[in-house]
């Protein structure tokens, strides 16, 4: 092991950047130590990208921040090997470390808004690297930030470098986070995450700088929980799950052939490529119909929502006009689901509002199942909230984040009687037991009902926000992004408790996402909206297999699919 | 971002629609300084208007003395006592339009020739006292906070002891250990800085268990933010990453409780004044009000308020050097 510490000057491109044996890693915690990374084996040569795919919790990241050194005081790392750059990290001192990180291991987080000082320009943070790596002269510096900053994709380095992270786009923010990992042109690029809440298409031009540096003779450490993404960059993926690595082999391989079932599993889970009615998980649940707490007197003939001519426009700085949402009308046919796709900015987050008759448009109608709940037909005046009130429970809302809409103070059974009691129907008894019932219909186990919100994990936390929205038997659900936080496997589970719900209750859902794949799975009919306007609509069908307008194709292009799926979706696209 | 939520993206529009220009937003803090300065003074006034007892016996030397009733009415008529309550409000403030705060009823004095000179002596106390509120809570933040569980609990624990101490009591322990015992600073009076070192500390000592548990807070949110995680991973140091970054976001609630703590300063100096000696408008106060000098309290009240005014705009301005986000120009996206 010693004489590994002193080949650092000897090392040359053939030499492997990473090579680890058996690495464990566990927490001390007051409740006793945590297990996290368990035998793990991992190599790395330059010029070669490697991805660590697995679900929250697998160890993924855990093992990549060991290889930076910075995982929390608490972390006891052991292993027979674990060499990095011809180093025996298990021996480093923190200031050996310190010597690495930035200059030769760049490190990449999920999403640059958090991961870079909001205070601070993107220059100084590029900066901030050449100078804790000393590189003195002030113009050499800021010569070199650009060009970091160039070498990233992003236009005009000189205004970008003195902008915040807040300030700028997410694609040329997420650049700029590369940049600032890579400045010193490192020979390891880690990168934990690094396109997970990017639109289609940023993601796509994100990975494709990815590969730039991989092509540069760099080595590549990929983590993400998505197959999809990191089939196209890497050359080799281990599969976590658990802390071990259950499957690992060339990407091609594991991809058209994976052997073991936690593989098989993630591979199924992405509903880039299914269409709807197809399973993404295992089992299916059956949803008893109760008795209902009140009558909907919403018809269920009529279309479930029917958007007219929706205009929305805000002020903006300047005395300027900004349309959110422009001349906009759809159908949501009782029973179906109406997907709206867009990226950030196109305007379904404003639609959605004013479909839940929350936001006021400045023109156009919306009726609930055929009364009217936005807007009169003549065009002028609005509904009443008066009117609108007693048919709100018939349409409800699913977000992206469950958890800012629960309040932390109460129990998961107060959070579903709450919406109860809201409607005040029945007496409390009937109250507690739908609540239980509720539990029962979205797959959560009836012993978390005196747990907090805070305590679940994130595909509960959703299950519970489905069974809260169900809890006034709702005629339309609005799905506001509600699995774009959610791992591919727990996005699977979710997106296949939806379908059973609408298929045994009738629901209609009007689903928000930017992300293609998951529009695709669950939609009847499609809604493309850029800047407001819808730029092409039609059956799911239609939309995808032939798109006709460019956004559109685009859209599609940038959408990462497995290569071997992308095959089978073209022949079984048709069967719906 | 396409992770945002149905509240945040509609929330975005509105706040670009509300943000001002500078000039609008100049002429609304002015129109709302001079009201709160307004407020102060009237509140002031007809609460000890209102008070039982005649400010003529004041005037004329207490409760003590037995003016007869032609010198009595001579004061009142002399002083405008005579007038009614709202025509003496009317002209107080008329001749605080013209800069002029009346005269003293114990000194017979222009009032400002009495405080004038108070209000320097006070100003520095609080300022100082401010400082060393912040270099206390600093050391710290930076020193104890995420080090470690013992380290933390001990600085927790300091925080409250010292947010819990009156300031009085400090004040004497300070003049015991250090003026009587050690012999380092003066016990009393007003003799350049080594004298303003004690009052200031006891005045400090207090405030810095309340800012220190503020910055305490938000810089433990910061420290676990990723982008501490990332600027580690340049290969920036420990230390380094607390200053140049945790800090920055740490002081921020900081800065807006030390708007409130200069106002609360100068008004608790009185504690300082009194313990060592020390001239100042806190003193000045509470003669004035055992003394029923109605000029003199309106004048200090006067003028602590406009202390807090100014000190609010001083503080509005750094809060947005310190975060160039609150800065509407600074967010152009």
């Amino acid at each position: 092991m010693s004489e590994k510490l002193t080949r650092r000057a000897g090392i040359t491109e053939q030499q492997p950047l990473l090579s680890i044996d058996t690495l464990n890693v566990s927490f001390t915690t007051p409740r006793g130590t945590m297990d996290v990374v368990k035998d793990v084996s991992l190599a790395l040569v330059p010029g070669r990208a490697l991805a660590l795919v697995g679900e929250s919790g697998s160890g993924k990241t855990v093992t990549a921040r060991t290889l930076v050194g910075l995982n929390a005081s608490n972390a006891h790392v052991t292993a027979d090997q674990l060499d990095v750059l011809g180093h025996d990290a298990t021996r480093l001192s923190e200031r050996q470390w310190r010597g690495l990180r930035g200059k030769d291991i760049g490190y990449v987080l999920q999403d640059a808004l958090v991961s870079l000082d909001p205070l601070r320009t993107v220059g100084q943070e590029i900066d901030e690297a050449l100078r804790a790596h000393g590189v003195r002269g002030k113009a050499e510096r800021t010569e070199r930030v650009h060009a970091a900053l160039r070498d990233a994709g992003i236009p005009d380095p000189e205004v970008r470098a003195g902008q915040r992270s807040g300030e700028l786009s997410g694609g040329l923010r997420q650049r700029a986070l590369i940049a600032q990992a890579t400045v010193l042109n490192p020979r390891l690029v880690i990168a934990d995450e690094p396109t997970t809440a990017l639109d289609a298409t940023v993601q796509a031009q994100i990975l494709e700088l990815l590969g730039s540096l991989k092509e540069q003779g760099r080595g590549l450490i990929f983590i993400s929980h998505d197959l999809a993404v990191v089939s196209h960059l890497a050359d080799e993926i281990a599969v976590m799950q658990h802390g071990r690595i259950v499957e690992t082999g060339r990407a091609s391989e594991v991809l058209s052939n994976p052997r073991h079932d936690y593989t098989r599993q993630l591979i199924d889970a992405i509903p880039s490529a299914t269409g709807k009615g197809t399973r993404l998980s295992a089992g299916r649940r059956v949803i008893v119909p109760t008795r209902p707490l009140r009558i909907s007197a919403v018809s269920t003939e009529a279309p479930a929502l029917d958007a007219r001519n929706l205009v929305k426009t805000y002020p903006s700085a300047g005395g300027t006009v900004r349309t959110v949402v422009d001349n906009v009308s759809f159908t949501l046919p009782a029973g179906k689901t109406l997907g709206i796709v867009g990226e950030s900015g196109s305007g379904k987050s404003t639609t959605a509002r004013i479909a839940l008759g929350l936001t006021e448009p400045d023109s156009g109608t919306v009726t609930l199942g055929g009364l009217p709940w936005v807007g009169q037909p003549d065009g002028t005046g609005t509904v009443s909230e008066q009117i609108r009130r007693p048919h709100r429970p018939d349409i409800q809302l699913v977000n992206q984040d469950p958890l800012s809409s629960f309040d932390p103070r109460f129990s998961v059974g107060r959070v579903i009687t709450d919406a109860l009691d809201a409607g005040s129907v029945g007496t409390p008894a009937d109250r507690k037991e739908r609540a239980a019932e509720l539990l029962g219909q979205v797959g959560l186990p009836l012993d978390l009902i005196e747990r907090r919100p805070l305590t679940l994990s994130g595909g509960q936390r959703q299950r519970l926000a489905i069974a809260r929205a169900l809890a006034l038997h709702p005629k339309v659900l609005l799905l506001d992004e509600p699995v774009s936080a959610l791992d591919v496997s727990i996005q699977a589970q979710v997106l296949d408790l939806l379908a059973d719900l609408q298929e045994q209750l009738g629901l209609s859902y009007l689903f928000i996402s930017h992300d293609l794949g998951v529009i695709h799975h669950v939609s009847d009919d499609v809604l493309v909206l850029k800047d407001g306007r819808v730029v092409e609509s039609g059956t799911a069908q239609s939309l995808f297999t032939a798109p006709t307008a460019d956004y559109t194709r685009n859209l599609l292009a940038a959408v990462p699919s497995l290569p071997t799926r992308a095959t089978s979706t073209a022949l079984t696209g048709g069967t719906q | 971002m396409s992770t945002k939520s149905l509240d945040s993206l509609s929330a975005a529009p509105r706040t670009t629609a509300t943000a001002g220009t500078a000039g609008r937003v100049i002429a609304q803090r002015t129109a709302g300084s001079i009201f709160v300065l307004w407020a102060a003074v009237t509140l002031t006034f007809f609460v000890l208007r209102l008070t039982p007892g005649d400010p003529v016996t004041a005037i004329l030397g207490g409760a003590g003395s037995s003016p007869s009733p032609e010198t009595v009415a001579a004061v009142r008529a002399e002083y405008g006592l005579d007038q009614p309550v709202l025509v003496q409000y009317l002209s107080y403030l008329g001749g605080l339009l013209r800069g002029d705060f009346g005269v003293s009823y114990i000194f017979k004095v222009p009032v400002l020739e009495i405080i004038g000179p108070q209000i320097l002596p006070t100003l520095q106390l609080a300022g100082l006292a401010l400082v060393f509120a912040w270099i206390i809570a600093l050391a710290f933040t930076i020193l104890t906070v995420g080090r470690g569980r013992v380290l933390d609990g001990v600085g927790r624990g300091i925080e409250v002891f010292f947010a819990s101490l009156p300031q009085f009591w400090v004040g004497i322990m300070l003049a015991v250990v250090f003026a009587v015992t050690l012999g380092w600073f003066p016990v009393a009076g007003n003799d350049g800085f080594r004298s303003l070192v004690l009052p200031a500390l006891s005045l400090a000592i207090p405030l810095a268990g309340f800012i220190a548990q503020v910055t305490r807070s938000s810089f433990e949110e910061v420290l676990a933010q990723p982008f501490i995680l990332s600027a580690r991973a340049r290969g920036l140091s420990d230390t380094l990453v607390r200053i140049t970054h945790a800090l920055r976001h740490a002081i921020l609630p900081g800065l807006t409780l030390s708007a409130w703590a200069v106002g609360s300063l100068v008004s608790s100096a009185v504690v300082a004044e009194i313990i060592f000696a020390r001239p100042g408008l806190g003193r000045s106060l509470v003669d004035a009000i055992t003394n029923r000098d109605l000029p003199v309290t309106l004048a200090v009240v006067f003028i602590i308020a406009a202390v807090y005014i100014l000190v609010n705009l001083v503080v509005d301005v750094l809060y947005r050097v310190v975060d160039p986000r609150t800065n509407p120009k600074g967010s152009a996206a």
